[in-house]
C-alpha cells in the first residue's frame, strides 16, 4: 500500500491550547481510512490541519510536518495545496446557482474556458458522484432546490472538479437520512479506486462499513490507528474497547 | 392581537387619508392634481392652483439620489466590516454605527445647516440650500440602517459560501464577488426598499436644507418635498379648505409612490431571486 499522506508529531493548537497532540499518522492512497472519536477529540482539526484551512482561523498555531506524497504542505502554496486536497463539510453548501454552474464554478476559476471540456467534466464528475442520472435532464436547475443527501453529492462531485488527489470528508452524512447516507456510501466506495478518502465520522457503523483503515482520535491524541477490520475485532487500548462498544461517544 | 392592532392602525391611517384627501377631486381634477406645477394654495390674486409635480418630482429625486451616494458608501463600509475588519473591531464598530442612528433628525437637520449648507454657500451655491445638501444628508441618515443590514447579509452568505470556495483553493476576493455578494443581493434590495420609504417620508432634515422653494428639482437648486410642504403648510392650512384636502391629497399621492416603488423593486427581486 502506497502512502500519499504521512503526518510526523502534528501539534495544532488554538489560543494555547492543543487540539490535537503529537499526532504521527499515514494515510494509504486509494483507500477510505475513518477518523473515528467522540465530540470534540480533534477530528475536524486534523482535516483542518491537513488542508491548510486552520490557517483561516486567527491564534491557531501548527507544529510538526505533514508530507504529502513526499513534499512538505508547508512548501506547497496554499491556493496549490488546497485544490489538490479536497474538503467537504458537514452541512453541504452548494452555491446559490445552477447544479451546472456549480460544477463550472471552480474549473472556470483555474482556466478552463472550452464549453466542450467543461460539459465533459460536469458529466464525469457529477456520475462519479452518482448523482448524473437524477439530474442529467435539468442540469440549469437551481442547486438549491436538491434535496439534501443530493446536495451533498453535489458539494462531494464540486469537490472533484479541482481533480484532487486527497478528498477529506467532514462528517458528511450526519444531516442526512438513512437512504441518502447509503448513497453517500456506496459513491465512496466507488470512488477510492481513484481517490484517498479520509472520512471523520462519529458513526461507528459507517467506519465498520466502508473504511479500510481506522483511527482513533480521543482528547486530541491518536490511541489506535489499525486496520479496520483489526479494529474492531481486537482493539488494543482501553479507550478504543470503551468507544467501540458505545461506552462513551 | 398586537398585530391586529397594527393593521387597524395602518387601515385607519389608510381610510383617513384617503377620506380627507377625497374631497380635493371635487374641485381639481387627478391629472392637474399631480401634473400641474403651479402651488398657489391661497387666493391672493384672485386664482388658485394646486399642481404638485414638482414636489413629486423633488421627492423621488431626491430620495433616489441620496439611497445612491448612501448605497455606494453602505456596500463599501459592509464589505469592509464583514471581509476585512476582525471579529473584535466588528464588535466596537456595529455600537457607533446603531448610535448613529439614533440621532433626531432635527440634529441631522441642524448639522446640515449649519455645516453642509455653508460649504455649498463657499462653493458658489446661492445661499447653499439645494438637492444636492439633501441628499447627502439624508444619505449619511440612511447609513446606519443599509450598512448594519447589508454587513449582516454579506456575513451570513460569506459564513455559508466561503470555507467551501477556501477548501478548493479559490481566492477571497474572487468568491466574495462572483457567489457571496450575488447571493445577499435580495437581501440588500430588501434593506434598500426599506431605506427608500425612510427617504421619502423624511421631513425635518430634508426641509432644513433644501430651500423649500416650488421648483423642479436640479441637483444645486432649491426645490421642496411632498413630506415638506405637508409639514410646513399643515399648520396654516384652514380646516376643510381645498389647502387641507390638498395637503392631504399630497400626503396619499407619496403613499401611493412608495407602493408603486416598493412592488415595483420587489418585482424586481423575484425576478433576480429565480
Amino acid at each position: 500500500m502506497d502512502t500519499i499522506l504521512k503526518i510526523n508529531h502534528l501539534t495544532t493548537a488554538y489560543d494555547g491550547r492543543a487540539a490535537l497532540e503529537d499526532i504521527s499518522l499515514e494515510i494509504p492512497a486509494r483507500r477510505i481510512t475513518a477518523i473515528l472519536g467522540p465530540s470534540g477529540c480533534g477530528k475536524s482539526t486534523l482535516l483542518h490541519s491537513i488542508n491548510g484551512m486552520v490557517e483561516e482561523v486567527p491564534n491557531a498555531k501548527v507544529t510538526g510536518e505533514i508530507f504529502l506524497n513526499g513534499q512538505n504542505i508547508r512548501k506547497i502554496p496554499t491556493e496549490e495545496l488546497r485544490r489538490r486536497i479536497g474538503l467537504v463539510f458537514q452541512i453541504p453548501a452548494p452555491f446559490p446557482f445552477s447544479i451546472y454552474k456549480n460544477m463550472t464554478y471552480a474549473p472556470i476559476y483555474y482556466g478552463i474556458k472550452d464549453k466542450k471540456k467543461l460539459d465533459e467534466l460536469v458529466k464525469e464528475k457529477l456520475q462519479l458522484a452518482g448523482l448524473y442520472e437524477e439530474v442529467k435532464d435539468d442540469l440549469n436547475r437551481s442547486a438549491g432546490k436538491l434535496s439534501g443527501g443530493q446536495q451533498q453529492r453535489l458539494c462531494i462531485a464540486r469537490a472533484l472538479t479541482v481533480e484532487p488527489e486527497v478528498l477529506l470528508l467532514d462528517e458528511p452524512c450526519s444531516a442526512l437520512d438513512v437512504k441518502s447516507t447509503a448513497a453517500i456510501e456506496n459513491m465512496l466506495l466507488e470512488l477510492k479506486k481513484s481517490y484517498t478518502i479520509v472520512l471523520v465520522t462519529h458513526n461507528i457503523q459507517q467506519a465498520k462499513r466502508i473504511s479500510d483503515r481506522a483511527v482513533f482520535l480521543y482528547n486530541g491524541r491518536l490511541i489506535e490507528a489499525a486496520d479496520t477490520g483489526q479494529l474492531f475485532a481486537s482493539p488494543k487500548a482501553e479507550e478504543t474497547r470503551d468507544f467501540l462498544s458505545g461506552n462513551f461517544g | 392581537m398586537m398585530s391586529a392592532v397594527t393593521v387597524l392602525s395602518l387601515a385607519f391611517v389608510i381610510f383617513f387619508i384617503i377620506q380627507e384627501a377625497m374631497p380635493l377631486f371635487d374641485e381639481v381634477s387627478p391629472v392637474d392634481f399631480i401634473f400641474g406645477r403651479v402651488w398657489m394654495p391661497i387666493d391672493f390674486t384672485g386664482t388658485t392652483s394646486f399642481g404638485i409635480f414638482n414636489f413629486i418630482a423633488a421627492t423621488v429625486y431626491v430620495s433616489f439620489l441620496a439611497i445612491l451616494w448612501s448605497f455606494l458608501v453602505s456596500i463599501g463600509a459592509a464589505l469592509w466590516l464583514s471581509c476585512i475588519a476582525s471579529e473584535r473591531i466588528r464588535s466596537l464598530a456595529y455600537p457607533f454605527i446603531d448610535l448613529l442612528a439614533g440621532i433626531p433628525s432635527v440634529v441631522y437637520g441642524f448639522v446640515g445647516l449649519t455645516v453642509l449648507v455653508k460649504l455649498f454657500m463657499k462653493a458658489g451655491v446661492h445661499t447653499g440650500s439645494c438637492v444636492m445638501a439633501a441628499s447627502l444628508l439624508l444619505a449619511v441618515m440612511l447609513l446606519p440602517y443599509l450598512v448594519s443590514s447589508c454587513s449582516e447579509s454579506i456575513l451570513k452568505a460569506k459564513d455559508r459560501y466561503l470555507p467551501a470556495t477556501e477548501a478548493m483553493g479559490i481566492s477571497g476576493w474572487y468568491a466574495i464577488a462572483t457567489i457571496v455578494l450575488p447571493a445577499s443581493a435580495g437581501n440588500i434590495l430588501t434593506a434598500m426598499i426599506l431605506a427608500i420609504g425612510r427617504a421619502m417620508g423624511e421631513t425635518m432634515a430634508v426641509m432644513m436644507v433644501m430651500g423649500n422653494a416650488n421648483l423642479f428639482p436640479r441637483l444645486f437648486g432649491k426645490s421642496e418635498t411632498i413630506a415638506s410642504v405637508i409639514a410646513l403648510e399643515m399648520g396654516t392650512a384652514v380646516a376643510e379648505s381645498t389647502h387641507y384636502h390638498a395637503l392631504y391629497g399630497a400626503g396619499m399621492v407619496l403613499m401611493l409612490l412608495l407602493f408603486v416603488i416598493n412592488t415595483g423593486v420587489s418585482a424586481l427581486q423575484r425576478k433576480l431571486m429565480k
